[in-house]
């Protein structure tokens, strides 16, 4: 499932996209992780967490990298790669046009 | 003090916030809940200000993953029990616990799964009524052409035997389930669309329609369905067993004609014979019940008569129905006939006349009409009262009119 067939990324599908794009990170740290980034504007609620960790491993944007325990630690995929990318475009493309209409 | 409480459910499972907001309630009242489906179990230790959330199961999960219980509990929300094997039940005592959900989005993407399958059970609920009338259909042509004596019948007529089939499926049990399924299911397409509302506005990132609340209907249609499940294993279970529906013809109250009244010749029967118990109960009554014919049950009597020059039996199955539609009078006798008739031999039949009486239709064996003992069957109306007697024995039914017309008035 592409970008087009799904719509564009929700915020929380972004930051979480973005916490793995260069690092395998567990549920809690992608969390930390998010909040940090975005000084609390991204709050990832546990069950939003939860959820789009289970979709987009379905999806087949991310894989398991280790289990240990209750932990799992999660890694981007080429297709989660690329889904990022076209969102990152399509909010360029918004921004730039944003910025045209502004000037 | 009571530390457990009971309460019939007035919200539906499908309204996921009502039935959060309801459970916040009781919480409030010091309630937690230990149970919830059609009825909630309720312990006293329920904190005020406690928070539910419903979460729908994951897939292939009947107990909560350990990562979703590690990020919740880390959040400050505790797993309580599953519920109705749909949700698992999620609660948070502390106020500062943030909420599941940062986004009406991913809370509708938790929804998906449970939405496409409330989506296939509305289906499903038609296949399985289109099922049911089918098998139905089913029975009642295989019943009609394939019946085990079918090839031994000499005078065979699928249909008249129709009327009969209509007093049995109007029996009580399946008239409670032909109404109960319907409007089960109309109850379920109503609380389904709550659900796929619910989903729908979240899924678009918009917050969930109003809830419809707690309600008497829900809690009226939970409690029937409490009642209905015990009612209808019952009902199962007395029918299935046979239960109470043949009792020995000693102590029988109800009206019906005695062979001893019939026949005109001395008889006995076989305990005052032999002095032994019938090695088969042949005097016996079997009951019915429908709710088209709230009257209905079969005695069959045989007694013996010659004693010194041995034992020549002479019997009688008789059944007596008072119908609620007495225009089904005659259509029902005729097919109880019918279902009396040994398929076998060839019957002769005939209408008679008699005061008061709506109809009489007599039938006996063909070409045995001058044997001392032969079959016979008899039919007798009088609006709604149907008596229909089938004899083997050296009586002629049509002489003894007077006697089986009393069963009818």
């Amino acid at each position: 499932m592409g970008a087009k067939d799904r719509g564009p990324l929700t915020e929380p599908m972004f930051y979480i996209l973005l916490a793995l794009w260069d690092r395998e990170l567990c549920g809690t740290e992608i969390r930390e992780w998010a909040a940090r980034k975005t000084r609390d504007r991204v709050c990832l609620g546990p069950g939003t967490l939860y959820t789009l960790l289970g979709k987009f491993l379905e999806e087949k944007y991310l894989e398991e990298a280790e289990v240990e325990g209750r932990k799992r630690t999660y890694r981007l995929t080429e297709r989660g790669r690329a889904a990022f990318q076209e969102e990152l475009d399509r909010l360029r493309a918004c921004v730039a046009d944003g910025e045209e209409a502004l000037s | 003090m009571k530390t457990d409480t009971y309460a019939i459910v007035p919200v539906s499972l499908y309204d996921i916030p009502g039935m959060e907001t309801w459970l916040e309630e009781q919480a409030n009242q010091g309630l937690f809940p230990l149970h919830l489906g059609s009825y909630a179990h309720f312990t006293r230790c329920g904190v005020p200000g406690t928070r539910f959330r419903l979460e729908p199961f994951g897939k292939g999960e009947t107990d909560p993953a350990p990562e979703r219980l590690s990020l919740y509990k880390q959040a400050g929300w505790a797993y309580a029990m599953p519920v109705g094997n749909v949700y698992h039940l999620f609660y948070a005592e502390d106020p500062a616990a943030p909420e599941l959900y940062s986004d009406w989005s991913s809370r509708g993407m938790s929804l998906e799964r449970l939405a496409k399958q409330v989506r296939r059970l509305r289906y499903q609920n038609w296949l399985v009524l289109g099922a049911i009338l089918l098998i139905f259909l089913s029975a009642v042509f295989i019943a009609t052409t394939f019946s085990p004596l079918r090839r031994f019948d000499v005078q065979p007529d699928p249909w008249v035997q129709l009327p009969l089939l209509l007093l049995d499926f109007t029996h009580p049990f399946l008239v409670l389930a032909i109404f109960y399924l319907p409007v089960s299911a109309r109850s379920a397409k109503k609380q389904h669309k709550v659900l796929l509302d619910t989903y729908q506005n979240l899924s678009q990132g918009l917050p969930p329609p109003p809830s419809p609340g707690p309600s008497k209907a829900i809690r009226r249609e939970n409690l029937l369905g409490l009642l209905m499940l015990p009612v209808l294993i019952l009902f199962w279970i007395v029918n299935f067993f046979h239960i109470g529906e043949t009792v020995p013809l000693e102590g029988f109250r109800r009206p019906y004609i005695a062979l001893e009244q019939l026949e005109q010749v001395p008889v006995v029967h076989w305990e005052a014979l032999y002095r032994d118990p019938l090695p088969q109960n042949d005097n016996q009554v079997k009951r019915d019940f429908s709710l088209l014919a709230p009257t209905w049950y079969t005695v069959s009597e045989r007694v013996y008569r010659n004693p010194r020059n041995g034992t020549n039996s002479i019997w009688m199955d008789a059944t007596y129905l008072r119908l609620l539609l007495p225009a089904m009078a005659r259509p029902i006798a005729r097919a109880t006939l019918d279902r009396m008739r040994l398929v076998n031999v060839y019957w002769v039949y005939e209408e008679a006349e008699y005061p008061g009486l709506d109809f009489v239709i007599l039938a006996w064996e063909e070409g045995e009409e001058a044997a001392a003992d032969r079959f016979q069957m008899a039919a007798l109306g009088r609006g709604g009262h149907v008596a229909v007697f089938r004899y083997y024995g050296p009586e002629h039914l049509a002489n003894r009119l007077e006697l089986l017309a009393s069963a009818v008035q």
